[in-house]
């Protein structure tokens, strides 16, 4: 009995000292406090900046992919998963992988960032799905109108060059190629502009080239000597504006031929 | 001051830790060269001594291994007994050996005997053991390997749930402080990082999956089994890392400011991950009073004093222990066991300070 009534004793005070101990440190500043009284003490340079002055970090977030992985990867079931079922369950309505860079991004976050660069807010991928999309509608509008509302009449007539509608200059063919590219620079600054327009009220912003680009921001700093992330998608932009240019061309080739072999 | 805080006041000797029915993991830990070595050595010898009934494994997870050193044995990267110590046994993790290990075992299960080659040629002997050294020089690799050494005895608790690990408390020779901190967040960081694979291998393994016929021993499911496996056992470690009555850090220091800065800059950082510090051993004192003729010890003594007085008011509810400084070097087990004694009962400066000349000098 005693010796029971001992051991409750021990516990009791055990966790009374425990209890004073925690006290001493949780208290508002008390951690600098401690410092300070130290290096206070010693006249010392040392810093009496605490880690209990700062706030806690956020408890691991418990995510239940991997229950939907277990679904995917059952051993019982044996058979390969229905891909379009699993992806319905993902990523939004109308099905569709999550963004890769956005999971990797959260992958750098939760393992403590990217050394040297701030924490962007995470945009959700419903946002980024009609950010995605609204450009590329605003893309085939634009490619519309100017093939079949501009590049098409405009190459008819000027075979036709007896026709009144266009004037000298336009009718001269030899001015051809700097109307070609007047268009082509209105139709890229329309689509930069709708782009700048849409990045301010959705917050996100697209990287030129894709997603493939994004994962050169995880080459470690000072592995190459330069700013690879911004050229890659400098590059990417000119190639996307040339390939725009050269996909507009070959319209007018098959326009040209198609008048020239049904002789219209 | 009242009976109440005369009662509370903590004793000056780890008698709570030694005698304690609970205790799993036992870190010792502190700035270098203050004595973590011979105080986990002393602390392991005293739970060895004083429970006999119990098995104890001492690791050592600092890269400059002393536990060898320190015993007057030679210990490797297997558990191995003490001798002259039934219970207790030592274990000093070496980072190219454990990876070869693992690489073995991983032959093994795949049973394979052409996929030994490169690999087991690389980490072994071919090309002048390369990735083995560069493997092992990767920093953090130390605590890497403790940790996962720490999994597997995780792992056998959970399976052998009968007959539970093979030791019943587990005690660490940490690194210095730094690395000791980076070793205690790995759950922590390792539950977010399985967290954040679980959510990539969500968009990639289905893909995976459907291409499963054209690539062989890449098993998606075998890789989800293991990551749940790891994620328990992580959280697992997490639990009861934090949990008091489980585990318990004790500081090593000596009585001298930067000591004194980096065990409260400790104990703080502790704090902040839940981890129990309730035992602070002082070593190297001199107890430079009385009829002392060294005036350089009388010096030097009474700059300690200052620095106790402050770790006496600082540390107020914490077990503070005061070892003496020793003529001779604390080394082998017969020196150990007679250092290790006023850990449990506490050393006066007067009734016993014959230790301080008594220990052995032959090695």
């Amino acid at each position: 009995m005693s010796d029971t009534s001992n051991m409750d004793a021990a516990a009791k005070k055990k966790m009374l000292l425990r209890e004073k101990r925690k006290q001493q440190m949780q208290s508002k500043g008390a951690g600098s406090n401690r410092l300070q009284k130290i290096v206070g003490g010693a006249n010392s340079l040392m810093t009496s900046d605490s880690v209990l002055d700062k706030p806690k970090p956020a408890p691991p977030v418990k995510n239940d992919t991997l229950d939907l992985f277990n679904q995917a990867g059952s051993p019982e079931t044996g058979d390969i998963p229905n891909m379009f079922d699993l992806m319905k369950g993902m990523g939004g309505e109308d099905g569709g992988m999550p963004d890769m860079s956005q999971l990797m991004q959260q992958f750098t976050q939760n393992a403590g960032g990217i050394p040297g660069q701030e924490s962007a807010a995470m945009v959700a991928p419903e946002v980024q799905k009609y950010h995605t999309d609204k450009l590329k509608q605003f893309k085939y509008r634009i490619l519309f109108v100017k093939w079949f509302f501009v590049l098409l009449p405009y190459l008819y007539l000027l075979t036709h060059p007896e026709n009144s509608l266009l004037g000298d200059f336009l009718n001269d063919k030899r001015n051809f190629l700097m109307i070609f590219s007047t268009l082509e620079v209105l139709s890229i600054s329309l689509n930069f502009a709708f782009a700048k327009n849409l990045e301010q009220k959705t917050k996100f912003k697209e990287v030129p080239g894709g997603k493939w680009v994004s994962y050169l921001a995880y080459i470690p700093q000072g592995i190459v000597p330069f700013d690879l992330v911004k050229i890659v998608g400098t590059a990417m932009t000119w190639l996307g504006v040339v390939n725009g240019a050269l996909v507009d061309f070959s319209f007018i080739v098959l326009v040209l031929v198609l008048l020239s072999y049904y002789h219209v | 001051m009242s009976d109440f805080d005369e009662e509370l006041q903590a004793e000056p000797n780890l008698k709570e830790l030694i005698s304690s029915e609970t205790y799993k993991w036992i870190f010792v830990g502190g700035k270098g060269g203050v004595g973590k070595t011979t105080t986990s050595s002393s602390i392991a010898i005293q739970l060895a001594t004083k429970n006999p009934n119990k098995n104890y494994l001492l690791i050592s997870t600092d890269p400059a291994h002393n536990l060898s050193d320190a015993f007057g044995e030679k210990f490797g990267k297997d558990a191995k007994k003490v001798s002259g110590l039934n219970n207790l046994s030592c274990m000093e993790i070496d980072p190219s050996a454990a990876l070869k290990d693992m690489n073995d075992m991983s032959v093994a299960k795949q049973g394979d005997a052409e996929k030994q080659g490169s690999l087991n040629d690389l980490l072994s002997g071919g090309n002048g053991g390369m990735l083995s050294e560069l493997t092992g020089s990767i920093p953090g690799i130390d605590e890497a390997l403790s940790f996962m050494e720490v999994l597997k005895h995780i792992k056998k608790q959970s399976v052998d749930d009968n007959e539970g690990s093979e030791f019943d408390t587990i005690i660490f020779d940490t690194a210095p402080t730094g690395h000791t901190l980076r070793f205690l967040q790995l759950p922590t960081t390792m539950s977010k990082l399985l967290d954040t694979f679980g959510g990539l291998t969500k968009s990639i393994g289905p893909m995976m999956n459907s291409f499963g016929g054209l690539g062989k021993g890449f098993d998606i499911n075998a890789v989800n089994q293991q990551m749940e496996e790891l994620k328990t056992n992580v959280e697992i470690i997490r639990d009861q890392f934090t949990d008091p009555s489980l585990t318990t850090f004790v500081c090593v220091c000596i009585s001298e400011f930067l000591s004194l800065y980096e065990t409260e800059r400790l104990i703080q950082e502790l704090n902040s991950y839940d981890m129990d510090v309730s035992n602070i051993v002082i070593n190297q004192l001199l107890f430079a009073d009385g009829d002392d003729e060294c005036k350089r010890c009388i010096a030097r003594w009474k700059m300690q004093k200052k620095y106790l007085g402050e770790i006496d008011d600082l540390y107020e509810f914490y077990h503070l222990v005061k070892m003496p400084l020793c003529a001779g070097e604390v080394r082998g087990l017969d020196n150990l066991k007679k250092f290790s004694e006023y850990l449990y009962n506490e050393f006066d400066p007067v009734t016993n300070k014959d230790l301080v000349f008594s220990l052995k000098h032959d090695f």
